[in-house]
């Protein structure tokens, strides 16, 4: 209650100080930097969850200048913004997630990053990176919300190329880390175009970026509908969360984000800013609902737009499940898997959205993809934390390369475990209910085709889930690991620091799915007609949904292979892909991750450079020319005319005396 | 004081010859003779702008012949681009310190530097056509020669060609100049005059004019096909001129098309959008794709400046206060940005000898400085917040959107991810991945040129932080003139 006007600027501002503080830090001593920026964090965390009580006895700013700090951007006659905080349950939700799972990985840090040498860099961007996200999640603007989401970007790009040296050991694959960073950012900024034009769009007809503005008077929405223009500038805005969460078509740079740190990736990667996205969805969706309720919006307007993101949604979820099932690396069984779920998201709130008749469906399918959104965090920040133990401990980044360490790591391999059922959607972990949720709202919104797709995607996800813990941890020992052992390194799990908050996320992914009646007051105050069901209900309900029938099939599927294959290895997938030529063929299509990658490549990087180099070698050179040229006419001018100066003096006068007599003549007879 | 801006642009004048005599003598010092005047230019710059800030004007008058006097003038438009000019002349003075001996010449260098720099001062300030033609002469002759003499490779070819290429410009834009004394009723050369006395010429007549007028600035700016001077150029001078070449001098060019043709053209201007846009985002597309094939940093920068042109020009085009106020924005920006980048292309050259980017890898150990300066300009110039960049580029569309070009706009918007590619392609290729052996031993530059780096990196973010200064200074003027012509608001 107290907290209220200043924690969301406590919240952006302490850990952007933390950030510029870092280099100053630096210089006193690393230990003191090191304690100072995490608790930079936890300031910012506990910023966050002191807005929690307030939004739930319905204390919510919606116009962050009257009670926030002011912050004058304003400029007569040119721009009508004041810098400000939105305060709802949306926003203090997301701004939570980001603040408090951000404290558990700063500190998992402390120990993770102890050996690197450049911790300052590391502590600047991370920092950097809370304040941005809480600034995107928390901003009543559409401007402010921008420049959060660049800034999150930036942050992005800095830390996957932080070993931008490029050493053998960093690199993913193929590719040397800084050029993951940079392949990060330039796909995502195409899809910052879309959404920055489409803000502008609807600046131009509204006046404002203001979220409540924009929720309060719908005059924008019927003149961009009568001009035409509503589909594109939607569409042109999910092109920003298409880029951020990596949905298909500009999925291609999550895998290649994990070339940074572990904890990057757990932070940026998976538990925060790849949400950004499903963020703007969801609060782009409560101002289409308000203007659907108020009636200056017309179904049929909006239906592009959901049916898109719903596609897109379902789409990117089946082929980044489909991928992930044959990856060698751990991480980016994790990468391709965040990928995929953000696709769940996706769907979900596409399906809310399709369904604006009924305000039950809507809000199921919401609300669903909101649970999702947090249960996902928590389990795939447990998940990337885990593989960083794993990593560090058997230095080496492909899983066929570990194997039989489940016993050298047992608080690794439990934890490791629970996040996987719970991806798998296994009850009664977290993201069992929260897919159930997805699958229940597909469901009542009759959008079977939906439903099917996110069905299979679950299948996919059990058959990766337990061939990631089955390669990991499960079976012989590989040869890497028996040479590690030999040479004295022993595997064994991290210390405290690393395991402690491994432990949280594990017990917030074991209880994570009460949060669901809590979940749904919280959000009662931006969405209509919100039933908060109780606990037992909504377990009768989810278990008795038909859809749970369907879960049940696919994870039989999913399961079934994945536990002879990996677990108790009764048949060898290697053998089985030599045998069957479709098999084969299916192996090698998803190992390429569907030519997509590949064929980006060729197009819009060496197709550019091609072209590009084909114009600069003839047109630039043929324009350049062609000023020598001019030159050329110059000089043989000059060359011809220059004879006429031959400089004797006979022909001098000759041509004197002639002149002379042609102007006599021409007197005479003229 | 009533004749403070006559000071900041004679001062240096006075300053050349006195610098020449003594450079001999000062050798390296001679560069605090040149920081001097230009600091006092500076600093006059400043108090005038804060004048403009809080909704003033300075003009001077003088009296020049029975025919016409000449004028000193800071106005909302004028103030920063003046601003850029001084302080940027200023910082380079102190960068040139240890750049190179220039040849022993100290004292030629420097009294042509400040010479070229109180030419492009006199040109923003200029109240009249003809004092502003000679002022613009003022600006080439010097930089010319310094070209010339202290470029690199084909240094004496490339400068002519610079000259030749930019006097073909100067022509049209003297031909102009002469049209519109001829023609117009009072006979005038008077800028401030020009509005209403062109708006009663024939249309033909204004057509012709502006065309003259846009070709001569189009040259200077290096807009497409107009350019091929320009990476030559940009990429042989010796960095210092690079740095005012490409973050001052093409801004001049911006700077005078919205003086003498979008103010004073407005509805031929509005008239021939389509045909500006269109060699403005060719020229942003153009640019940007070359850009992205060089493998000499300066050049590269000398093709991004080309690709920046585009967007200033878009801007320009797109006639609403966000557009416009958004370009003139984006000529301080660029010019900070684009220096900055200069300057860093200066340090490695001048610690390593190289700038091509084939040979050059993980400098970002050796130069952390450098290294951290060259990726805020670099965002800026990709329009990434918090850098300035962002606030003139979100700006510069939305005029586009405002003038309900939409479709125009978007791809303008696009061409920007191309922007991205090609600088963090420079930055990767030169300030990361593995430290080639015979690097190993590269130091950060030395603090006279750490100093002018950071002073710009600070500024761009800062810029990018809170625009609000610059842009009240605009503002005001754009909005005037809007109204003016009652455009699009």
């Amino acid at each position: 209650m107290v907290m209220l006007p200043y924690a969301p600027w406590l919240a952006i501002f302490v850990p952007a100080i933390g950030a510029i503080l870092s280099p100053l830090l630096n210089k006193i001593s690393e230990r003191v930097m090191n304690y100072l920026e995490v608790f930079f964090s936890f300031a910012a965390a506990a910023s966050a969850l002191s807005m929690i009580p307030d939004v739930l006895s319905g204390n919510v700013i919606i116009n962050g200048v009257k009670h926030g700090i002011p912050f004058d951007w304003q400029i007569p006659w040119l721009l009508n913004i004041k810098a400000g905080v939105l305060i709802d349950p949306l926003s203090v939700f997301m701004a939570n997630i980001a603040a408090d799972i951000g404290f558990l990985i700063m500190f998992y840090s402390l120990e993770y990053m102890r050996e690197d040498p450049c911790k300052m860099r590391y502590w600047f961007f991370m920092n950097f990176f809370i304040s941005s996200m809480v600034l995107l999640v928390l901003s009543d603007n559409f401007l402010q919300l921008y420049i959060g989401w660049e800034g999150v970007g930036l942050c992005s790009y800095a830390l996957i190329g932080f070993w931008y040296r490029d050493e053998k050991k960093h690199w993913l694959g193929i590719y040397p880390p800084s050029h993951c960073g940079m392949k990060a950012f330039v796909t995502t900024r195409v899809g910052d175009v879309g959404l920055l034009a489409a803000m502008l769009i609807i600046y131009l007809y509204s006046g404002t970026f203001n979220f409540m503005e924009l929720q309060r008077n719908f005059q924008w929405l019927g003149q961009l509908t009568s001009a035409g223009l509503l589909t594109l500038t939607t569409l042109l805005l999910f092109l920003g969360p298409i880029g951020k969460s990596a949905q298909f078509p500009l999925h291609v740079w999550l895998p290649e984000a994990m070339a940074g740190p572990t904890t990057v990736s757990a932070l940026i990667h998976a538990a925060t800013m790849v949400k950004a996205g499903v963020y703007l969805v969801a609060r782009v969706s409560l101002i289409f609902y308000a203007a659907y309720v108020s009636h200056a919006l017309a179904f049929e307007a909006i239906q592009p737009f959901f049916l898109t993101v719903a596609w897109i949604g379902g789409f990117t979820a089946f082929l980044a499940g489909s991928i992930a099932m044959v990856s060698r690396q751990l991480k980016k069984v994790l990468a391709y898997s965040t990928v995929s779920q953000i696709g769940y998201m996706m769907l979900a709130l596409g399906v809310g959205g399709l369904a604006f008749e009924a305000s039950k469906e809507f809000v199921a399918g919401y609300s669903a993809g909101v649970f999702h959104l947090m249960s996902h965090a928590i389990f795939k920040a447990l998940l990337f934390l885990g593989a960083g133990a794993v990593l560090h401990a058997t230095e080496t980044i492909y899983m066929d390369e570990m194997g039989g360490i489940k016993g050298k790591m047992p608080i690794t391999f439990t934890v490791m475990l629970i996040g996987a059922l719970s991806l798998s959607g296994i009850p009664p972990f977290a993201g069992f209910w929260s897919k159930e949720t997805i699958f229940h709202a597909c469901y009542l919104t009759n959008h079977i085709p939906l439903l099917i797709v996110a069905a299979v995607t679950a299948a996919f996800t059990f058959f990766y889930s337990i061939r990631m813990i089955g390669m990991t941890f499960l079976g012989e020992e590989s040869e890497h690991v028996k040479e590690l052992e030999k040479e004295g390194h022993h595997i064994r799990d991290p210390s405290p620091i690393m395991w402690v908050p491994l432990i949280v996320l594990a017990f917030f992914t074991l209880i994570g799915g009460a949060f669901q009646p809590f979940l749904q007051g919280f959000f009662s105050p931006v969405l209509p007609h919100v039933e908060i069901t109780s606990l037992p209900t909504f377990a009768t309900e989810t278990f008795t949904s038909p859809t749970f029938i369907v879960t049940i099939i696919v994870l039989v599927l999913g399961g079934v292979p994945a536990y002879f294959l990996y677990v108790s290895r009764t048949a060898s997938p290697l053998e089985l892909i030599k045998k069957s030529t479709i098999l084969k063929g299916l192996y090698t299509f998803l190992w390429n991750r569907w030519y997509i990658n590949s064929f980006y490549y060729k197009v819009f990087v060496y197709g550019v450079i091609g072209l590009s180099r084909l114009i600069f070698r003839t047109l630039e050179y043929e324009i350049d020319q062609f000023n020598y040229f001019i030159a050329d006419v110059g000089k043989w001018f000059s060359n011809v005319f220059r004879r006429i100066q031959t400089g004797v003096l006979s022909w001098n006068m000759i041509l004197i005396l002639l002149g002379f007599l042609f102007i006599v003549f021409y007197w005479v007879l003229g | 004081m009533d004749n403070l801006l006559l000071v900041s642009v004679i001062l240096p004048v006075l300053a050349s010859p006195i610098i020449y005599f003594l450079g001999g003598k000062l050798k390296r010092k001679t560069s605090w003779l040149a920081f001097i005047p230009l600091a006092v230019s500076t600093a006059i710059i400043v108090l005038s702008s804060i004048k403009v800030f809080y909704g003033g004007t300075i003009l001077e008058t003088y009296r020049w012949t029975d025919f016409f006097n000449f004028g000193l003038l800071v106005d909302g438009l004028s103030a920063a681009p003046a601003l850029m000019i001084t302080f940027l002349g200023t910082i380079t003075a102190i960068y040139s310190i240890n750049y190179s001996d220039y040849g022993g010449e100290y004292g030629s260098y420097f009294a042509l530097y400040v010479l070229y720099v109180a030419g492009m001062l006199g040109v923003v300030l200029s109240t009249n056509l003809l004092q502003f033609y000679l002022f613009w002469e003022l600006m080439l002759v010097p930089s010319y020669f310094l070209i010339a003499e202290w470029g690199y490779k084909e240094a004496k070819k490339v400068a002519f060609k610079y000259f030749l290429f930019t006097h073909v410009g100067a022509i049209a834009i003297l031909f102009g100049i002469l049209s519109i004394y001829v023609l117009t009723p009072t006979h005038t050369f008077t800028i401030s005059d020009l509005p209403t006395q062109v708006s009663l010429l024939q249309r033909s007549a204004q057509t012709l004019i502006a065309t003259l007028l846009f070709l001569g600035f189009a040259f200077k700016m290096g807009l497409f096909p107009f350019h091929t001077w320009l990476p030559d150029a940009y990429a042989e001078a010796p960095t210092p001129i690079s740095v005012l070449l490409s973050g001052v001098m093409s801004e001049i060019g911006a700077y005078a098309l919205v003086r003498m043709v979008v103010t004073v053209f407005a509805p031929t201007w509005i008239e021939f959008v389509y045909v500006v846009a269109g060699i403005a985002l060719f020229s942003m597309i153009y640019g940007g794709a070359m850009a992205l094939v060089q493998d000499d940093m300066k050049r590269l920068l000398a093709y991004s400046s080309i690709s920046q042109m585009g967007y200033i020009t878009f801007g320009l085009s797109m006639v609403s206060i966000q557009g416009l106020t958004g370009s003139v924005f984006h000529i301080v920006n660029h010019g900070i940005c684009k220096g900055l980048l200069f300057m860093t292309v200066g340090a490695i050259t001048y610690q390593t000898g190289l700038r091509n980017m084939d040979k050059l890898n993980g400098l970002a150990d050796k130069m952390p400085v450098t290294a951290t300066a060259a990726l805020v300009g670099a965002l800026g110039i990709a329009g990434a917040p918090p850098t300035n960049g962002f606030q003139s580029e979100w700006l510069i569309f939305e005029g586009g959107f405002q003038a309900h070009h939409p479709f125009l706009t978007i791809i303008g918007v696009v061409s920007t991810a191309l922007t991205v590619g090609y600088m963090l392609w420079m930055i990767r290729k030169v300030y990361f991945g593995p430290l080639p052996e015979n690097l190993t031993n590269v130091k950060d530059a030395p603090l006279s040129m750490l100093i002018p780096m950071g002073l710009l990196t600070v500024l761009a973010v800062v810029l990018g932080v809170y625009p609000t200064p610059v842009l009240k200074i605009i503002v005001p003027y754009v909005h005037n003139f809007i109204n003016l012509i009652g455009g699009v608001a």
